[in-house]
């Protein structure tokens, strides 16, 4: 049985801020059931400005109790309650020179009940050839330079939806990143 | 940072994060990186951690799961980006 699942979004980010988000993305407070996370290979293409990741992350999981009744403990590895860790290997390839990173994650354990594999793709959206657009970004960029100066050190209340606006104004597509998330869910209960 | 899997290797994989983050933001993401300047350290690190795979037996599912995933890479790896979703047609 395979579920598909697919999610397109534009982070308001640049995309060179987008990647090392993503691999600065643990330890943070909202993904405490990260225990670890390793580098298992790395290789940089000086050629074509490649950058290729392999890295382990170890999380903590609760199983659902329907599952836990169906599968021995002795065989999951499983605490009374449940829980129990699982490694999660994930592959990057970040170009920097085309503008694209694309990433897949994949769990290790438990692999003839259930298959999870992620796909992300990122992308800088193309740069924008047109005159009229060029002419916008440079009225941003003078709008954000205004703002900021006239921001600097207010502490009067509005002054955050003040950033947010002036920022809101001026994001041009360098300063965005489009991703598209694609999940494959597989499983091979029922299978011959 | 985070942590790693084997805490005997903390130490030696926080020197090599270091050294990565700052290569990745100060050379890569400039386009102007000629080598991968924290290979050294990771090597230390690898040596580490290696060491640590294998007597928690984690090194021959590691290994299964890269060789199945041999195919795929090679999909992943191709040269040119045209944009289209190429899992959505499989």
């Amino acid at each position: 049985m395979v579920k598909f699942y697919s999610q397109s979004y534009t982070y308001d980010y640049p995309f060179p801020a987008v990647t090392l988000a993503y691999f600065l993305r643990y330890p943070n407070p909202y993904s405490t059931h990260v225990l670890s996370t390793d580098t298992i290979s790395r290789h940089f293409d000086p050629d074509t400005q490649r950058l290729t990741t392999v890295r382990l992350h170890l999380k903590r999981s609760k199983l659902p109790a329907a599952v836990l009744k169906l599968l021995p403990r002795s065989i999951l590895g499983a605490s009374a309650g449940g829980d129990t860790q699982s490694f999660i290997l994930e592959k990057s390839v970040v170009d920097i020179r085309e503008g694209w990173m694309d990433t897949e994650s994949r769990n290790l354990d438990f692999t003839g009940v259930l298959s999870v594999i992620e796909k992300q793709e990122f992308k800088r959206p193309a740069a924008p050839s047109r005159l009229e657009d060029w002419q916008g970004i440079e009225g941003a960029t003078r709008r954000r330079e205004s703002g900021g100066f006239f921001n600097f050190g207010s502490k009067s209340s509005n002054s955050n939806a003040t950033k947010e606006s002036v920022l809101t104004q001026s994001s041009t597509p360098e300063e965005k990143t489009d991703v598209v998330t694609t999940v494959t869910l597989h499983s091979h209960i029922g299978e011959k | 940072m985070s942590a790693s899997l084997a805490p005997e290797c903390n130490e030696v994989k926080e020197r090599y994060d270091n050294c990565f983050l700052k290569w990745y933001s100060e050379k890569f993401l400039r386009g102007t990186a000629t080598t991968d300047e924290c290979k050294p350290l990771f090597e230390q690190y690898e040596k580490c951690l290696s060491k640590a795979l294998k007597t928690r037996g984690i090194d021959t599912v590691l290994k299964e799961a890269r060789e199945d995933n041999r195919e795929n890479d090679a999909e992943h790896m191709r040269p040119a980006r045209n944009g289209e979703l190429y899992l959505l047609s499989n």
